[in-house]
This record gives C-alpha cells, structure tokens and sequence, in this order.
C-alpha cells in the first residue's frame, strides 16, 4: 500500500481499494523474481496476500498429481502433502526469518516473509511444469532431464532472489549463516516437487 | 391474530437493523464472508470429499474476510483503519487513522462489527482445540489458520479504538487546560481585568 494522505483512504470507494491492492500485489511478485532488484526497497510496504496466494497454487499443485502418480490407489495421499507443503513454506519462511533476526538483521519480520514468500514464485513456476510433464507419465531421459532443469533453475532463482535481500540486511560477516536456512527451505520444496511429478 | 402479531414483532427487528445501519452492504459482506466461511468449515465434507478443495475454500472465504474487515467495513462502519509501515531501519511501526466525526456511525453498526470481531477468534480458538483433541490435524491447520487472521483484525483494531480515545481525550484535556490558563491568567493580570476575563469564561 502506498503511503496514504491522512484523510482520504478513510473515503476512498471500495473497488478503488480492491484494484489498488491487486496492482501491487502483481507488482510485487513481478518485481521481486527479476534478478538484480533491491528488494528492500520494493517490498517496504509488505503484504502477506502475494505468499498466501503463491503457497495455495504450489501446494494444490503438488497435491494435484496423488492419484494418477503413484498409483498406490490412495486418494487421501493429497490432504497430507497438501497440509506439508503448506506448512512447510510458512514455518520455513518463519524460521529463515527468525534466523535472519536473531543474527542481528535490521529486518521487519513481516517484511522478510514476504519477501521469502513471494520468492516462491520461481518454484511455484517450476511445480506447475513438472506437474504437467509428471502428467504425462513419460519416462525418457529427456523427461527426467526437464524436470531437474526446471527445478534447478527455480530452486537458483529462487534462492539467489532471496539471499540477494537478505545480504542487504545482515552484516556480511554473517551473510553465510542467514543465507544456509535460506537454500536450505528452497531445496526442501524443491525436493518435494522432484518426487510428486515423478511418473 | 396473536401469532399473526408476534411474527409481525419478530421479523420487525430484523428489517430495521438493516435500515438503521449506515452501509448495509457492508454490512452484510462483514457478516457473510465470517459465516459462509464457517458453514464450508461445519458442512464442507457434505458436498466435497475432498479435503483440499474444502480447505482451500475456507482458506479464501477467510482471507476475503479479513481483507473486507480491514480496509472496507472497518473504515465504513466505525471510521477506523489501521495498518503497519516499515521504517529504514527495518523497525515496525503501526499506524492507526480514526474518524473525526463519530455522529455518522450508527450502533447497529458499531455493535454487529465489534460483536462478530470478537465472537471469529474465540469460535476459531474453541474449533483449534476440539480438532487438536480428535486428532483432526489437517482441519487443526485451517483453524490456526483461521485464528491468526482473525485475531489478527481484532487485535488491530482493538489498538486502533485505543489510540482514536486516546486522541480524543488528549484533545479533551488540552482545551480544558487551555481554558484553565485563560483563567490563572486573568487573575493576575489585575483586579480590574479579572472580573471582565471572568465575564468573559
């Protein structure tokens, strides 16, 4: 949100708010998954709408491929990956930032999870490619091949988007400390969209 | 005629409580978003077997909840805003507005908005701990889910009333001191002057 007059957001007409509040929420992710953005910068006026959006496609998706990919006949198999991929961006996300804080980072919490959620945005790119070559039950190299590219290059973007923000806050003597969480959740979800989009 | 004259009593209430409000869209949106994410939560696996088409459902229906109660019927319905700016430095800060003019908020309003906001937490609080017990810990996950962001609306604009009556009393308080300057002042000015500034307080 813009920095508002005293007066007139408390009588702007409501879809002005609600196109207002989309624009930027498109803005953002827009932004942040360039690389060479200041993050810091674009994200002063956080909002958490961006990573709750992204974190809903990412775990629908991933949740998506239970009962034609493994084959095992167990339709319930969605909930938990659902609720694990769902709990694991956001306390992960949590837990970076905690981190981040307590090795002296002059970063706002919601602030820095907003940036570690809209950083997903690669990710959530690559799930929904290797869901559909998954889809596809093809079992060539080339296949294979495709979906570690794609998770690879969005487990990089992913990462180098975030560590990218978080050097700017902590010292840089600790940068390698707040930066090992950071890799370390993006391969976790990378992971996990490794085996759901396996044939 | 008797029952015939109770119904006409009942239904009379209800018709009115949306007429007396002052933006009964807002109202109304205030309201249903809270209950329509409650009924998918209570009769979701009636119509879906899906635990994820429910869940997402509940987790949207509360999300345009909470967006509605922040930046729509909170300004509409009792004049208050409230959200947080993020200094240089990487330190919070809150930032509370509040309408000047308290004569347009109707009490229809004011009490269904205050009533509702605190009845989301304690409701979501009592489902947490009922799935907690029956081991339900994928529902567990919507209920925290559904407590943080409406506590979270609570909580801001709990702090957002303190800080609107902290302003108008400070304002209270300074005319009146003001006023009580004006008097010391003129009784030292001289006999007199005194009984003319008395005259004129």
């Amino acid at each position: 949100m813009q920095v508002p007059l005293e007066e007139t957001t408390l009588d702007e007409p409501v879809m002005e708010t609600l196109k207002r509040e989309l624009r930027t929420i498109g803005d953002k992710m827009w932004k942040v998954a360039l690389p060479g953005s200041d993050s810091k910068k674009e994200l002063k006026n956080w909002d958490l709408w961006g990573p709750l959006f992204l974190c809903l496609i990412l775990a629908i998706t991933l949740s998506s491929g239970s009962s034609h990919a493994h084959g095992m006949g167990d339709e319930d198999e969605s909930a938990p990956v659902f609720a694990s991929v769902f709990v694991i961006v956001w306390c992960g996300a949590a837990v970076v930032t905690v981190n981040a804080v307590l090795l002296g980072g002059t970063v706002s919490f919601f602030q820095s999870i907003c940036v570690l959620g809209y950083c997903v945005f690669p990710l959530v790119i690559s799930a929904l490619i290797c869901m559909t070559v998954g889809w596809m039950k093809c079992k060539k190299t080339a296949c294979v091949l495709v979906r570690f590219g794609m998770t690879a290059i969005g487990l990089i973007w992913a990462s180098r988007a975030s560590v990218g923000f978080l050097n700017e806050v902590v010292s840089p003597k600790r940068a390698a400390l707040a930066a090992y969480p950071v890799y370390l959740f993006y391969t976790a979800i990378a992971w996990i969209i490794l085996i759901r989009s396996s044939p | 005629m008797g029952d015939g004259n109770n119904e006409i009593g009942r239904t009379e209430p209800q018709e009115s409580m949306l007429k007396r409000s002052n933006h009964p869209t807002a109202l109304l949106f205030h309201v249903g978003f809270k209950a329509a994410a409650l009924f998918v939560y209570i009769f979701g696996s009636l119509f879906s077997r899906s635990f994820v088409v429910s869940f997402v459902i509940v987790v949207l229906l509360l999300a345009f909840d909470f967006w509605t109660v922040k930046n729509v019927s909170g300004r509409l319905l009792v004049g208050l805003r409230w959200w947080n700016e993020v200094r240089e430095d990487g330190t919070n800060e809150w930032r509370f507005e509040s309408r000047e003019d308290t004569s347009r908020i109707s009490d229809v309003d004011s009490r269904v908005f205050w009533v509702t906001l605190w009845l989301m937490p304690i409701l979501w609080g009592f489902f947490t701990i009922s799935t907690f017990f029956s081991f339900n810990y994928g529902w567990m996950l919507c209920c925290i889910v559904a407590v943080c962001l409406s506590g979270a609306n609570l909580y801001g604009y709990i702090k957002c009333s303190r800080a609107a009556k902290a302003k108008v009393g400070s304002l209270a308080s300074s005319v009146a001191s003001g006023v009580l300057q004006q008097q010391f002042v003129s009784r030292f000015t001289g006999g007199s002057s005194s009984s003319a500034g008395a005259n004129n307080v």
